[in-house]
């Protein structure tokens, strides 16, 4: 390994042997983020400008490309179909995030550490979270299928046929978000869990004493507490969430008609159904400024509400 | 002031007494909880060693008239799930050696080494983690067109391999390193290369380990990208894509399609029971799980 | 100040640089290198063509297949190719049927496309910008039009220009089950049969939970019906989309009053697209119900179900009888850097041999009207015959305009929302037609 052999003897003065390791780590500066540098050039900044680029374009995947500058943006804009797209996207963000939300820091508050099997817990929850989306999503096609798990215990118990959930423009959407719920809260689950545990036990055990019940404690003591954690996991699930898209794919193909079509969704058609390059494109930025719009004011908003101590 | 201590202690004790009771029933709840929860994936296992015609029975059960351990072969009869197994593999590990790779030697550089600009490439870094996947797969196709990459192992691998996400990850966790080891070993003459596989890399473990599971993770669930980039399913294909190519074969027989998912679940079951511990280990070591 | 002004330069140039790239020749243009071509071009245009042992190459054949004993079936035919042709390697590699159109088109654009692609009728128009013309090659090899059937050959030409050579073809037609009408006493039908006595024998066998009839809202149901009801196409005058016409809102409100008429299933098909379709398959082979549409290609999937098929025509409405004819073929693609050997092994695939062969597994009803005895042979279906006879005499060829492949996927989904009767046949159709009138 390399010894350092230009170290100076201790009579050269501090500067220069300060200005000699700065060089130094320059070099090897390069080194170390060589590949990473490269790769995100490449990989990310690269095809990001030429998403842009793209965008301007009437671009075929074959055939001529033809220049037409804010054409594709004033076209998607304009397209009634790619509004409800956005909107449906809006609805399965507002939907889920605060179920995801919600589920996952009311089981982790249930499943405090004094419950024993606790890491059964953990792992039951976390293998939807694991598992390959299409492996939950064929799962949940047979739950919710006519003649499905569903329909026959409805059927059975209370003697009625339940509506063809995906098939249904009213339950489409809802019968998404349900699965991707059940999917999704175990990684949450596991975070609020493990901040939970965090929350000193004397703090909990004084506001016992002075009379707190269960409820008043987690409101009043651990909450505040875990607030950094909920905001990692509530921006995470808000910006994973706007790109949805393996749901509606696998369970209803964006329909019926638009009901589950959402912006993910609608780059791939566009782009590789359809093989409009350059609208698909465009599409993508509209949703990354939008991605960017709520993380932004997610992060302003997090001064009034997250405790970091 | 006695007084008040007795009065809480014997508070505690009615409330430790009645607290016996709602014990058991939030324990009783929660298990049923956990019922409900599982039910789904119940549902589908047995389902998956139905006969084709006792899937869709009223009222519902568990199991049918048989064990049909048939349908596991017959799913796999009609493709080539161990190619799709193969594949997936070949690209999460890979993908995962290079993104640990890459994302630990960066992470000790914003970390430990000291150059000029060190914040501000840090801030652009983070920046592009802003860029969603979805921006990105338009022009990235275009990119393994030119490149000629397109139904290939590198493409599965390499385009989304270089994210900041790990370097994050891992610069957050080298600074807890504490600085007196890092300047006694400058003081002893190791250069930068010495220090990060001496030292930071193995008091790193459990870090590494996080990043990799995340990575392995994000490698064997994606989707959308093969989706788009992978031409014959059948040859390059993964475990998501091989599914719903079986999905557009056999689309009407529940009991293979079952088969078919448990299978693709199987991996990822036996991932979770034995990383289960390192997952908490490694959300608090990085502090995301912390406060 | 200098470093800035530098950056700004470096800026402009690679950004001059990307609008360069972009406005470079377009993805569509053949390349000389074709990674799968081993040996150059034995021809050139004076000389004469080889002798049909000389050519040599390393062929893709792409195709749709769902799985291995389909593949099976497509190597025989590609192995009467490179029996013909000793120096010709053909690999043959497949895709599920739906899988296959969304990926067809970007691997055709792309330098590694395969060679020889299949290609269907109905959906030719939206690539067939990216296959080699055969015009000239089928004079050269010295190919007769006339041995194949000739709405299928002018099916899959563009132009005017030969883009692909047919193997199979067929009108669509209602497949039923024998053993249910016979059980409900219901007459069979004959060739030309009318829509009320398809009503009546609808109706008839919907009973005891099971149904008459099921569709799904794929495109080669509604449009065979539309057609038959009221005669419309898909295309107008100008080969443009034209799903608003009045005869075809028409045709398809009729369409969609007959099917939730109480003959079907609930919710037919049960799913939107290709799982819709799987669906509406499964249905008529587990009896539920007793007719659907479809072509004579999936004679021998049907054939192995537990109740004798019968093959009739569509019912005749007040215009008569009407029926489209759809059919596949296999095209060169344009980045093929050995079409000239291309051609060769598909003029073998498509000959008598490999057409009998298909044909004698019942898997197509071949393109060569020669070789149709074999078909009716080993597909075994009373009545086959007289059937498809009076059906392709009573046929025109599935035309459909160059974004048919959008289009349909738009009334995938807008298409089973007026079957489930959450929008009006008219409101499907409008947005249909508006979303695929802006192609670009």
């Amino acid at each position: 390994m390399a010894i350092d052999t230009s170290a100076p003897s201790p009579t050269v003065s501090p500067t220069l042997r300060v200005g000699r390791r700065l060089r130094d780590d320059r070099r090897y500066a390069l080194i170390f983020l060589g590949p990473s540098v490269l790769g995100l050039a490449l990989f990310t900044l690269f095809p990001t400008v030429m998403a842009l680029v793209m965008s301007l374009f009437n671009w075929p995947v074959f055939g001529n490309r033809t220049f037409v500058g804010l054409g594709n943006y004033a076209r998607l804009l304009g397209d009634p179909i790619f509004r409800q797209v956005v909107l449906n996207t809006c609805l399965f963000v507002v939907l889920y995030v605060p179920l995801n939300v919600v589920v996952s820091l009311g089981l982790a508050a249930w499943v405090s550490p004094k419950i024993k099997g606790r890491s059964v817990f953990r792992i039951l929850f976390f293998i939807p979270v694991m598992a390959p989306i299409v492996a939950n999503a064929m799962v949940w096609r047979l739950m919710y299928q006519p003649g499905g798990l569903l329909d026959s215990v409805s059927q059975s118990v209370f003697g009625v046929a339940t509506p063809s959930f995906l098939a249904s423009s009213a339950t489409a959407m809802l019968a998404i978000v349900v699965m991707s719920v059940w999917q999704g809260f175990g990684y949450n689950f596991l975070v609020f869990s493990t901040a939970m545990d965090q929350v000193p036990q004397e703090q909990l055990e004084a506001a016992a004493i002075d009379g707190a019940n269960g409820i008043q404690r987690f409101r009043y003591v651990t909450l505040p507490m875990i607030t950094p954690s909920i905001f990692f996991a509530t921006t995470l699930t808000l910006i994973t969430s706007f790109q949805v898209f393996a749901q509606p794919f696998l369970l209803t193909t964006g329909g019926p008609g638009n009901a589950t079509q959402t912006l993910v969704l609608f780059v791939y058609n566009e782009g590789w159904r359809f093989l409009h390059m350059g609208l698909a494109a465009a599409a993508g930025w509209v949703l990354f400024v939008i991605i960017m719009g709520i993380t932004a004011i997610q992060f302003l908003g997090q001064k009034r509400w997250v405790h970091y101590d | 002031m006695t007084d008040a201590l007795t009065l809480a202690r014997r508070r505690a004790a009615g409330r430790r007494r009645g607290a016996g009771l709602r014990s058991v029933i939030s324990h009783f709840l929660l298990v049923a909880v956990a019922l409900l929860f599982a039910a789904p994936l119940l549902y589908a296992l047995g389902t998956s060693f139905k006969p084709s015609d006792e899937v869709f029975t009223r009222p519902p059960t568990l199991v049918g008239s048989e064990l049909r351990f048939e349908n596991y072969i017959d799913a796999f009869r009609f493709a080539p799930f161990g190619q799709y197994f193969f594949n997936s593999l070949l690209v999460a590990i890979t993908g995962t050696a290079v993104v640990v790779a890459v994302s630990s030697l960066s992470a000790f550089a914003f970390a430990r080494l000291r150059f000029r600009g060190r914040e501000l490439l840090f801030v652009l870094f983070l920046g592009t983690l802003m860029v969603p996947q979805e921006v990105l797969i338009v022009p990235m196709y275009w990119l393994m067109q030119t490149l000629g990459w397109v139904d290939s192992y590198q493409a599965l691998i390499l385009p989304f391999a270089f994210t900041a996400f790990g370097t994050f990850l891992l610069r957050q966790f080298f600074l807890t390193v504490p600085a007196e080891l890092v300047d006694s070993a400058r003081v002893d003459g190791a250069g930068p290369f010495t220090i990060f596989f001496r030292i930071m890399l193995p008091l790193s473990r459990a870090a590494l380990a996080v990043l990799s599971m995340f990575t392995f993770i994000a490698f064997w669930g994606s989707f959308l990208w093969p989706l788009i980039v992978i031409d014959t399913i059948d040859v390059k294909g993964t475990v998501p894509l091989g599914l719903t190519s079986f999905m557009a074969q056999q689309g009407t027989e529940w009991n293979l399609m079952m088969a078919a998912s448990m299978l693709a679940m199987v991996p990822s079951v036996v991932l979770v029971v034995l990383l289960q511990k390192n997952l908490v280990r490694g959300l608090l070591t990085t502090g995301f799980g912390g406060r | 100040m200098r470093r800035f002004r530098r950056s700004r330069g470096v800026a402009g140039i690679v950004v001059a640089g990307l609008i360069a790239i972009a406005c470079g020749s377009p993805a569509g243009t053949p390349q000389a290198s074709n990674p799968q071509a081993s040996a150059p071009q034995a021809s050139t245009p004076q000389a004469s063509a080889p002798a049909p042992s000389e050519v040599s190459a390393d062929l893709t054949f792409q195709f749709w297949i769902g799985g291995d004993a389909d593949k099976k079936a497509w190597e025989t035919v590609t192995a009467v190719a490179m029996a013909d042709h000793p120096g010709i390697k053909i690999t043959v590699k497949g895709n599920p049927w739906p899988t296959y159109w969304t990926r067809i088109g970007t691997q055709l654009a792309s330098p590694t496309s395969p060679c020889i692609v299949g290609m269907q009728s109905l959906r030719l128009e939206a690539y067939a910008d990216q296959l080699v013309p055969m015009d000239d090659l089928m004079a050269k090899y010295k190919v007769n039009p006339s041995d194949f059937d000739q709405s299928i050959l002018n099916g899959l030409k563009h132009g005017g220009k030969q883009v692909a050579l047919p193997y199979d073809f067929g009108p669509l037609i209602i497949f039923y089950n024998r053993d249910r009408f016979k059980a409900a006493g219901v007459a069979e039908p004959k060739p030309g049969w009318t829509l009320d006595d398809f009503k009546a024998a609808a109706t008839a066998l919907t009973t005891g939970g099971k149904f008459g009839f099921t569709t799904s809202s794929i495109d080669q149901e509604y449009l065979s019906w539309v057609l038959d009801l009221s005669g419309a196409e898909v295309l107008d005058a100008g080969g443009k989309l034209a799903l608003t016409s009045p005869a075809f809102v028409d045709g398809y409100k009729q369409y969609v009053a007959l099917m939730n008429s109480g003959i079907t299933p609930p919710g037919s098909g049960g799913a939107a697209g290709y799982t819709g379709y799987l669906a509406m398959l499964s249905q008529f082979q587990d009896q539920t119900a007793a007719m659907y549409v479809d072509g004579p290609w999936m004679a021998i999937s049907n054939k192995a179900v537990k109740f004798q098929l019968g093959m009739a025509t569509m019912p005749a409405g007040a215009g008569g009888s009407k029926h489209y004819t759809a059919g596949s073929g296999f095209g060169i693609s344009k980045q093929c850097a050995t079409p000239e050997a291309a051609f060769q092994a598909i003029v073998s695939m498509t000959s008598d041999t490999a057409l009998k062969g298909l044909a004698s597994v019942g898997r197509a009803y071949p393109a060569r009207p020669a070789v149709a005895d074999a078909w009716y042979t080993a597909a075994d279906i009373q009545g086959a015959r007289e059937t498809l006879e009076y059906a392709d005499a009573h046929s025109v060829p599935l035309l459909t305009p160059p974004n048919w492949v959008e289009a349909a996927g738009y009334f995938d989904n807008y298409g089973f929302q007026a079957l489930t009767g959450e929008l009006t046949p008219e409101a499907a159709l409008q947005t249909v037609q508006d979303q695929g009138s802006l192609g670009n």
